[in-house]
């Protein structure tokens, strides 16, 4: 029974949880194809929430890996390199920080 | 010496003058028997080579469920290559793979009654598709379906053969009491029945469908234009909750009479299952996302490039690609199992 069809890179998403090929004879892209001829048109593969939702993950990922990698310089006994400003790369934290808060994730 | 003996009997000799257990082998020579000797009559029921066409008619292959219950209200494949349908919306039988003396076997209970069968709701019982490769060469000829079934119930179970495109049909009550049946039903096939030598839908096989309008025929025992799975003196055993059947040894063979049941090593019966449906026995681990682009080849070849479904994935894993010898998955952003089907089903 299909109740969901989604477009995939090399297919179909069938109800959420099947990858259809468009392989003639495959019994599920045979139904597709008949459903598709009744007029019904595929959702996009994502939606734009979904979308959204895998860029905010990504940007949190970012903030993190500059947590991170920024960590050691605010260690006791840390020396500034030469050119280094520790007052504006905490800056920066705060707003990865902030950023990270933000995003509900 | 006076001949004492039995007058001799003109010839040809024929069954009467030859005393039961009276020819033994020591009392024919080598070679004295030739092939030419021998008519197709008496050979009939020697095959040699594989016979039956039904892959998993000893129903031992149960990839999906694993021998668990599986209370059908739509449709679905229950043990491998066996399917069931039930469109009703009235009732519920359950079907589970079972046992029938040593054999493994396939039990349809009735576990809700089934109370409309009008129009084109139906419950099927089972329904085996064999592949129009398999059976192409049997056009035109003769066939038998044998099959044990025990019932609970005494009355007409239907058998029913279906053509490739669902478009003829040939139904045939069997008698059965309560306790184990015998099967058996032999009928002539159509010189089209299969429409090409192909990967498609060959020949249908139907064994206790319930209908009680479109698709029931009054018509038995011969071809008739239209899909029909039971005719209108079939009984309709779904409408009873506690009624079964219980179906195993499902053959079907070329030629005019039943014999004995094919058993198949596990080993090979598993991989002709392979063909239409693979499980991914347990499940394999991603150790990293930098694994990226993942093949997973198939233990067969599958009859097409199958339909994915990831049972256990990682985030993000998604199919990139199927062919009929493997599958591409991609994405991958964390570790994690990996469990997946692939059907290729009819």
């Amino acid at each position: 029974m299909i109740n969901t069809v989604k477009l995939q890179e090399s297919g179909y998403l069938l109800n959420n949880n099947m990858s259809v090929p468009k392989a003639d004879g495959n019994s599920e892209y045979e139904a597709i194809k008949l459903w598709l001829a009744e007029g019904n048109i595929p959702e996009p593969q994502y939606t734009q929430l979904q979308i959204d939702a895998v860029a905010l993950a990504e940007e949190v990922q970012v903030s993190l890996s500059y947590l991170a990698s920024t960590d050691h310089k605010f260690l006791v006994g840390y020396k500034a390199k030469e050119g280094e400003d520790l007052v504006a790369i905490e800056a920066a934290r705060d707003v990865a920080r902030e950023f990270i808060r933000n995003s509900g994730v | 010496m006076p001949y004492n003996g039995r007058t001799p009997t003109p010839s040809p000799i024929d069954a009467s003058d030859i005393p039961a257990g009276s020819v033994d082998s020591s009392k024919i020579l080598d070679g004295a028997v030739a092939l030419s000797d021998i008519s197709g009559e008496a050979t009939v029921s020697l095959k040699s080579g594989r016979k039956n066409r039904i892959i998993n008619g000893c129903m031992r292959v149960d990839q999906r469920n694993e021998g668990a219950a599986v209370v059908v209200t739509g449709g679905g494949y229950i043990v491998d290559r066996m399917v069931t349908n039930n469109t009703t919306n009235t009732g519920t039988y359950t079907v589970q793979q079972s046992s029938l003396g040593n054999a493994k076997s396939l039990r349809f209970t009735a576990t809700a009654a089934v109370t409309d069968l009008t129009t084109t709701k139906t419950a099927y019982g089972l329904l085996h598709v064999i592949e129009d490769n398999n059976v192409a060469d049997l056009n035109g000829k003769v066939i038998t379906i044998s099959a044990k079934v025990e019932t609970n119930w005494a009355g007409n179970l239907p058998v029913s053969i279906i053509n490739s495109d669902n478009t003829r049909s040939y139904v045939v009550n069997v008698a059965v009491v309560t306790g184990v049946n015998n099967i058996i039903v032999t009928l002539p096939l159509e010189a089209s029945m299969v429409l090409t030598r192909s990967n498609s839908p060959g020949i249908g096989v139907v064994i206790g469908f319930n209908n009680e309008a479109t698709f029931r025929t009054a018509t038995t025992g011969s071809w008739v234009a239209g899909f029909f799975g039971c005719s209108t003196l079939s009984t309709q055993w779904a409408k009873t909750i506690g009624n079964f059947i219980n179906v195993t040894e499902l053959q079907l063979e070329e030629g005019d009479r039943a014999t004995d049941f094919e058993y198949r090593p596990i080993g090979e019966e598993l991989a002709l299952c392979y063909r239409y449906f693979y499980k991914l026995p347990s499940a394999q681990y991603l150790y990293s996302p930098d694994e990226g682009i993942k093949h997973f080849h198939f233990p067969v070849t599958m009859r097409v490039s199958p339909t994915v479904a990831l049972l256990t994935a990682p985030t993000g894993l998604v199919v990139n690609r199927t062919t009929p010898a493997f599958v591409t998955l991609v994405n991958a952003t964390a570790t994690g199992n990996v469990l997946y089907t692939a059907s290729a089903e009819l």
